[in-house]
This record gives C-alpha cells, sequence and structure tokens, in this order.
C-alpha cells in the first residue's frame, strides 16, 4: 500500500507532463513495452512461464540508446529482451517486431512474411497498420498516436485488450475479410 | 521550469549525443505516452529526402556548432552557396553564380517573408543580423525555385524559418565579446497566454569592429545593429495554428565610399580624380506578419499568410523609403490516393520614395507597383514509392514586364529505400527592379587626357525602363543516398543556360557643360545585354564515425560563362569551394568543434570602378571552437575565425562600385549563455 501511495506521489509529481519533450525513440521505446502488456499472444508462445518476451527490430536502429530503457523490465513474468530482427534464427522467436522507416520499400514484404505468426508488428512507416500491419506510430500535434489494424490482429492470432483499442485510431473493419 | 527549458535546448539538437542519461519513460501508462510531447529530428530529413531538387539543411545545432555569430557566415556550410563577406558589414551572397553585393538571383525569405529590397532585387545582408537562438533551421534550395515561390527564386532561395514559440519558453541571456566581435547581447523571455497560446519577446544589440584596408590599417567600417521583436503563436482548435510576429531594427554602419571628383582632389596633382571618404549608413525598418493555418482533413489544408514591412535607408548612394504589403493563400489537397496538389494566390504591392542623392537621381522618385501571382503544383505518385512525377507552374504579373510564367517538371525514382535519383527542367526568370529601370548613378571619374580633348570624363550607369525580364533554363539531376544512419551523401549537377541577363552597354560619350568646368560623360546603358551558362557540381556528405562525433562536408565547383553582346573579352570563371565541419563531443559537456574552408576562384572580380578587375588569392581558413555546459542551463564557448589570418586577413570579394578592397581579419571571442 506505501508502495502505490509512493508510485502515485511520484507521478503527480512529474504531472506537467503535456510539457516536456523527448526525443521520439525514447517515448516510442516506452510504447513498445506498454503495448506488451495488452496483448494476449496464444497460448504454448512462450515456452514457460518465465521464458523471456522477446522485441525485435528490423532495419537501420532509430532507437539508440532509447531502448536501455526496457532492460531488466517485466511482463507478466517474461524478462524483456531486445534483439535486432537480422540477428534472430527464425522470425518466430520474435513476439513483437518493430520496423523501422528504413524499410519503408520491403515492409510490406516482411508483413506478407510475418502474416499469420503469433507476432505483433510496429512500425512508425507511414500507414503501416492501413497496409496490414498491426500497430501502425503517427505524429499528431507533436504527439505520437497509434492507429490499429484489428483484422491484422485477428489474423496474427492476437487478443488486443479494449482498453488498448479505446485509445488507437482504428483501421481495417474486422467484419469485413481484409485482402 | 528549469527542467523544461533545458529539455527543449537538448532535445531540438539531433546532433547532441545524449547517451549518458536516457529518460525512462516506461513507468508511464499509454494514456500519459500519449500527452508527450516529441520533436522528432528525422521529420524534416525524411521529407527533405522525397523532394526532388537541391536542398539543404542548416540546424540549429549547425550554426551553433560552426562558431558564427550572424546569419550570413552560418550559410557557408551550405553547398552551391558563395559567401563572400566585403567589408564589415557588406556581404556578397549568391546560390550557382552571379555574386556580388547587389546579386540578384537569390530569393531570401524569414518565415516566408520576402527580405529583399525592391530598389536592386537583391538584399542588404547587413540588416539581417538575426538573433541565432531563434532561428529552428535555414533550408537553402539551389536552382529554380519559380514555380512555386515566383520571381527572383532564379538561382535559388534561401528559407529562415524561426521557433515556435512553444520552443523558446522561458528566459534566456546571450553575451559574447571579442577583439572583433566587440559586444554582442541578446535577451529572450517566452512565456504562456492560457493554455492555448504561447509568445516570446526579445532583443538584441550588436557591435562590430571594422576590417582591414589591403595595407593593414583598420578600415573604420565599424557597424551597430539593434533589434526586437515578437512572436505569439496561438492554436484555437486542434485544427487551426495562427502565428502573428513583428520586428523592428535600426542598423547605423560606417562604410566606405570613394566617390568621383570632377575637379582634382589635390590640385597641383592633375590625377586624383576620385577620394575615399568614411560614411554613416543608416538604416531602420520593421515588420508584422501574420500567418494562419488551418486543417480541413489530413488531405486538405489552407494557409493564409498576410505582412507589411517598411525599409528607410539613407546613404550617399541613394536615400529611399519602401514599404511592402503581401497577401497569399495556399491550398495543399490529395487527390485519390497518389496525387497531392498544391494552388495559391498571391499578391503584393510595394511603394517607394527617393530623395536625390550626390551620386543617384532617380526617376520617378516615387512609384507603386503590384504583383499578382497564382500557381499550381501537382505531385502524382506513378509508381507508390518508386516514382514520382511533379509538375507546376507559376502565373505572374508585374508592372515592368507584364506577364510571365515559370515552369518546372521534376521526377524523383526511388530504386531501393534510402537511395534516391531526381532530375528536373526548369524556367525561370528575374523581372528588374526599380534601380534597374530608373535610376541614373554616377559611378566614377577619369582624369582629363589627350583623347578626352583633356576634359574630365565622368562614367555614369543609365537605368533603362525598356528592360525585359531575365530568362533561365536550368537542368539539374541529382542523387542522394542514405548508408545505415551513420553516413549519408548528396550530389548535384547543374546546367544552367541564361538568356537576356541585364548588362551594361557602352553608349555614345557626349559633353556636359551645364557646370563648370566641363566634362565628359560616359554613359554605361543597361541593357539585356548578356547570355551564356553556369555549370556545376555540388556534394555534401554527414558521416558519424562515431556517435559523438560529426563530420559535414560540402564542396562545390561552379564553372560560369557569360558573354557580353559586342565584347569578346572572356569572362569566364571557375569557382572551388569546400568546408568540412567536425563536430566532436569530448564528454557529456565539453564540445571542440573545428571547421576549414578552402575557397579557390580563378578569374576576376570585375568593377564598375577605377580597380577595374580584381583578383581573389585562393584562401584556406580555419575557425575553431570550445563550448562547455557546465549545466545545463549555462553554457560557455571560446571561438576563433579566421585563425590563419595572422597579422594581415584575407580578401573575399569587392563591391561592384563605390568602394575599395578591405580584408577579413583574425577573430576571438567568448560566448555565454544562460537560460532561466
Amino acid at each position: 500500500m506505501r508502495r502505490w501511495l509512493v508510485c502515485l506521489i511520484i507521478a503527480l509529481l512529474m504531472r506537467p507532463l503535456g510539457a516536456e519533450v523527448y526525443s521520439e525513440y525514447v517515448l516510442k521505446a516506452a510504447y513498445l513495452y506498454n503495448f506488451t502488456k495488452f496483448v494476449e499472444w496464444p497460448q504454448g508462445v512462450f515456452p514457460a512461464a518465465n521464458s523471456p518476451l522477446v522485441i525485435c527490430i528490423a532495419g537501420a536502429d532509430s532507437f539508440g540508446d532509447a531502448l536501455t530503457t526496457l532492460d531488466g523490465k517485466m511482463v507478466e513474468g517474461h524478462p524483456v529482451e531486445v534483439r535486432l530482427f537480422f540477428l534472430a534464427a527464425r522470425p518466430d522467436q520474435c513476439h513483437v517486431v518493430f520496423i523501422g522507416r528504413s524499410e519503408q520499400g520491403q515492409f510490406k514484404a516482411m508483413l506478407a512474411k510475418l502474416a499469420r505468426l503469433p507476432i505483433l508488428t510496429v512500425s512508425d512507416i507511414s500507414n503501416f497498420s492501413q497496409a496490414g500491419g498491426i500497430i501502425g506510430f503517427f505524429e499528431a500535434e507533436k504527439r505520437i498516436r497509434f492507429s490499429i489494424n484489428i483484422a491484422a490482429a485477428e489474423q496474427a492470432n492476437l487478443k488486443l485488450s479494449s482498453q488498448l483499442l479505446k485509445l488507437a485510431v482504428i483501421v481495417g473493419d474486422p467484419r469485413r475479410a481484409d485482402p | 521550469m528549469l527542467a523544461l527549458v533545458a529539455g527543449v535546448g537538448l532535445a531540438s539538437q539531433p546532433g547532441r549525443v545524449q547517451a549518458a542519461e536516457v529518460p525512462d519513460l516506461t513507468y508511464f501508462s499509454i494514456e500519459e505516452l500519449m500527452q508527450i510531447k516529441v520533436v522528432s529530428a528525422t521529420k524534416v530529413e525524411q521529407a527533405l529526402q522525397d523532394i526532388a531538387s537541391a536542398v539543404f539543411v542548416i540546424t540549429a545545432d549547425d550554426i551553433r556548432r560552426s562558431g558564427v555569430t550572424n546569419v550570413m557566415e552560418a550559410l557557408r556550410l551550405a553547398p552551391g552557396v558563395e559567401v563572400a563577406r566585403v567589408d564589415s558589414s557588406r556581404w556578397a551572397i549568391t546560390i550557382r553564380g552571379f555574386n556580388g553585393r547587389f546579386a540578384n538571383k537569390l530569393l531570401v525569405l524569414i518565415d516566408g517573408r520576402s527580405i529583399y529590397t525592391s530598389q536592386f532585387s537583391g538584399v542588404y545582408w547587413e540588416l539581417q543580423d538575426l538573433f541565432l537562438p531563434d532561428i529552428e533551421r535555414i533550408e537553402v534550395i539551389r536552382g529554380p525555385g519559380g514555380s512555386l515561390w515566383g520571381a527572383n527564386a532564379v538561382n535559388g532561395v534561401i528559407n529562415i524559418i524561426t521557433k515556435n514559440s512553444e520552443d523558446t519558453q522561458g528566459g534566456l541571456v546571450t553575451l559574447t565579446a571579442g577583439n572583433e566581435e566587440r559586444a554582442i547581447a541578446g535577451v529572450r523571455y517566452g512565456g504562456k497566454l492560457g493554455d492555448s497560446t504561447q509568445y516570446r519577446v526579445y532583443g538584441q544589440f550588436s557591435e562590430r569592429d571594422g576590417l582591414a584596408t589591403l595595407n593593414g590599417r583598420d578600415a573604420g567600417d565599424d557597424w551597430r545593429m539593434s533589434k526586437g521583436g515578437f512572436r505569439l503563436d496561438w492554436a484555437p482548435s486542434a485544427q487551426d495554428k495562427i502565428a502573428v510576429q513583428g520586428d523592428r531594427y535600426e542598423g547605423n554602419f560606417d562604410q566606405n565610399y570613394v566617390f568621383s571628383t570632377l575637379v582634382p582632389v589635390i590640385p597641383a596633382v592633375n590625377s586624383e580624380f576620385s577620394k575615399k571618404e568614411l560614411v554613416k549608413v543608416n538604416a531602420t525598418g520593421g515588420s508584422l506578419q501574420a500567418h494562419w493555418e488551418h486543417q480541413y482533413s489530413a488531405a486538405s489544408q489552407i494557409g493564409l499568410q498576410v505582412y507589411y514591412q517598411y525599409a528607410d535607408r539613407e546613404e550617399p548612394l541613394y536615400i529611399a523609403d519602401t514599404d511592402t504589403f503581401d497577401i497569399d493563400f495556399q491550398h495543399n489537397f490529395t487527390l485519390g490516393d497518389r496525387q497531392n496538389i498544391v494552388w495559391g494566390l498571391g499578391y503584393r504591392r510595394n511603394w517607394d520614395q527617393f530623395t536625390d542623392t550626390v551620386l543617384a537621381t532617380v526617376n520617378p522618385r516615387s512609384a507603386t507597383t503590384e504583383l499578382f501571382n497564382a500557381f499550381v503544383q501537382d505531385q502524382v505518385d506513378l509508381i507508390p514509392e518508386q516514382l514520382r512525377l511533379t509538375a507546376g507552374v507559376k502565373l505572374e504579373h508585374n508592372d515592368f514586364t507584364g506577364w510571365e510564367w515559370q515552369p518546372s517538371i521534376r521526377m524523383l525514382w526511388t530504386p531501393r529505400p534510402n537511395h534516391h535519383l531526381w532530375a528536373a527542367i526548369s524556367r525561370a526568370i528575374r523581372t528588374p527592379s526599380r534601380g534597374e529601370e530608373n535610376a541614373q548613378t554616377s559611378l566614377y571619374a577619369l582624369p582629363p587626357s589627350p583623347v578626352t580633348g583633356n576634359l574630365p570624363t565622368l562614367i555614369a550607369l543609365l537605368g533603362n525602363n525598356q528592360l525585359d525580364a531575365e530568362k533561365l533554363i536550368a537542368y539539374e539531376a541529382g542523387y542522394r543516398v542514405q548508408l545505415a544512419g551513420q553516413f549519408s551523401i548528396d550530389t548535384t549537377v547543374f546546367y544552367n543556360d541564361y538568356d537576356q541577363v541585364v548588362g551594361t552597354v557602352l553608349g555614345t560619350p557626349f559633353l556636359e557643360t551645364g557646370i563648370v568646368p566641363p566634362y565628359l560623360v560616359l554613359p554605361l546603358q543597361l541593357e539585356n545585354a548578356q547570355s551564356g551558362y553556369d555549370t556545376g557540381f555540388e556534394l555534401a556528405a554527414d558521416w558519424r564515425p562515431m556517435p559523438a562525433w560529426r563530420m559535414q562536408l560540402a564542396y562545390s565547383y561552379l564553372h560560369s560563362n557569360i558573354k557580353r553582346l559586342d565584347d569578346p573579352t572572356d569572362y569566364s570563371f571557375n569557382l572551388n569551394q569546400i568546408s568540412v565541419l567536425s563536430s566532436w563531443n569530448l564528454s557529456n559537456d565539453l564540445e571542440l568543434d573545428a571547421w576549414g574552408r578552402y575557397v579557390n576562384r580563378d578569374g576576376s572580380i570585375l568593377t564598375l570602378s577605377p580597380f577595374n578587375r580584381v583578383k581573389i588569392d585562393p584562401y584556406f581558413s580555419l575557425n575553431l571552437r570550445l563550448g562547455w555546459r557546465p549545466r545545463k542551463d549555462l553554457e560557455f564557448s571560446l571561438a576563433g575565425t579566421n585563425l590563419l589570418d595572422g597579422g594581415g586577413g584575407h580578401l573575399e570579394y569587392v563591391q561592384e562600385a563605390y568602394t575599395f578592397p578591405v580584408e577579413v581579419q583574425r577573430s576571438l571571442y567568448g560566448q555565454m549563455k544562460w537560460s532561466f
């Protein structure tokens, strides 16, 4: 209880958030971590209760040191691990794949390869979710927002919590079979 | 509040390494993350990659680390730009040739407001002593921008963009002192008026020492500028943005003049018919502008800009007051998912009032001129993400030459991500200025000789109200590649074909007997008398060998071959310029920067003065800067410019007329910046 109070006080002290300015990728790293809390992967994706949750980064690394903030973080008992995508032996070793802007030309081919695998695809390439990715970042009013393609998530067999969907701009209609 | 200011300062400097401390935002919820503002360093660069023209951006960080104290010197960082300091306060700046203090083929904008003077369609650079911490970036566009920006964007456009008031909250005090930059003091304060409105006010005073004459003496051409202004940014709704800004300046310059005299300066020595004099130049001016942007949807937005500016100037060459009113409208929308269309309308009205001086008369003394324009540009993705075609045209009506049209067609090919190839053909024009049309000026006098019947001769420059617009067809191509985030290279070739460029033609000499003693007048008449070509190659490379070290290289080659009607003389020349800026973070709070430049111009600069042709020796210049940031709100730096100029200095340029060559000297200064 006391710990909870401390957290609350810290959070209150840091309130003037709207005014604070951070570099884009520090923020995106925090988003990536937060997304994982609202995604339910199908059974069997994690071999053990404490196997790592792997976030893979595809393309030129734009994060720099921003990903170090994810070191040692836990999600539902799974330690977070960040890997470069091309170093992962098989794509299905990744639970989240972030596709960098440098992959603008290839990302559709990548998505085709990852389709139906239980992988959360995230990118800041423009119109990413419209093109079949699951979560796409976009910038509005100097803030980072995101859009979600529900059909793509369903195809990947991932369950996204309604809490997350509420905050996102939804693209694609789940009732319509998305090509 | 402190943290906020420091945060903005740091974040807006993409070159700065913040490895030591990455803020951990993972503790925030998604709702909270959605409220955080970001600065995206990549946004501008990303967009620039997709432009089918030669663009270079000088960032706020580049300006800071190059150790310069004014915008003019910062422009030396860009390839294709020729910056030459003429004397303490005067600069000759151009893009792709035709340089001179009265260079007139370049359009310069501050937040969309054109700062060229209608007197000679060039820029009084001495008045552009801007408050550097307010500048967000300078976009340098080489090649014609006529189809978007209109007349006078012949060889290029320089667009100086200042920061949003949101990014300049809190207080800032800057102080600079040195042997040449004697004192520059600036103050800025930014605050909020309610939730959606921010503002800033600033003031700056500067005093700079004169340069040196060729024999090493003080040229005496000191200059003083004071400047103040404000900017207000208001977002009345999520779809609307309004910016209102204004500023006022007052300049006081000592400038060297060479006056022609029609009697010997020293009566006993009948050879010297011109005298040097240090004169006071006073200039005041101001501007007020408003800009409104409305977003209908992600696919459609409009912008409306209105400004008024005035400039009053008093010097021996002319005494003139100018007022300008300008209104521009722009609409940007997407058509289907492959086309992006921009169209717009503009109107400008210019009033001026000249007073006769010993050197110049303008007839009529007062005039009102108007300019109307309309433009449309369509960008079509022929093959999405691979092949893009941009075609546009601007129609303009001006009071000197009537209707003019300026089309351009551009193609961008992206064979692979991060590899961009582009090519463009455009037509641009430059319309004559009031000075060229209506002014008559006395250039210089020659002593009596038997050829002139032992009479002194006055060389006079005569305006011509029958001048036609200068015309350019430009062919350009470029290739840029970004490799793995650490290395990028941008190359451009161009061939500019000019026609009907304004130049002087020798008229018939006549005897002027109205005044005693009588003298012979040799008139130089302005005509559309020149044509020819400029061609060249430009390269910009950016390399980060280590996170803490960045190197920027700019190389430009220009070959100019402009011929004059009825004049077989070869005026062609080659200009080679190299600039290397190294920015190195020694530690978290120490920066060491070095900037070397080499300039080699063969062929001489032609002047309309007794000096006739002046040769500029190749020169190498070195700037060093050491910056120390003991606290987030405090920065000290020591800088030296032109360090290789030991005893004397080096000559960079000479004004076309009325003055003599002076040399740029070594300058050492210290600087302090405190934010609160």
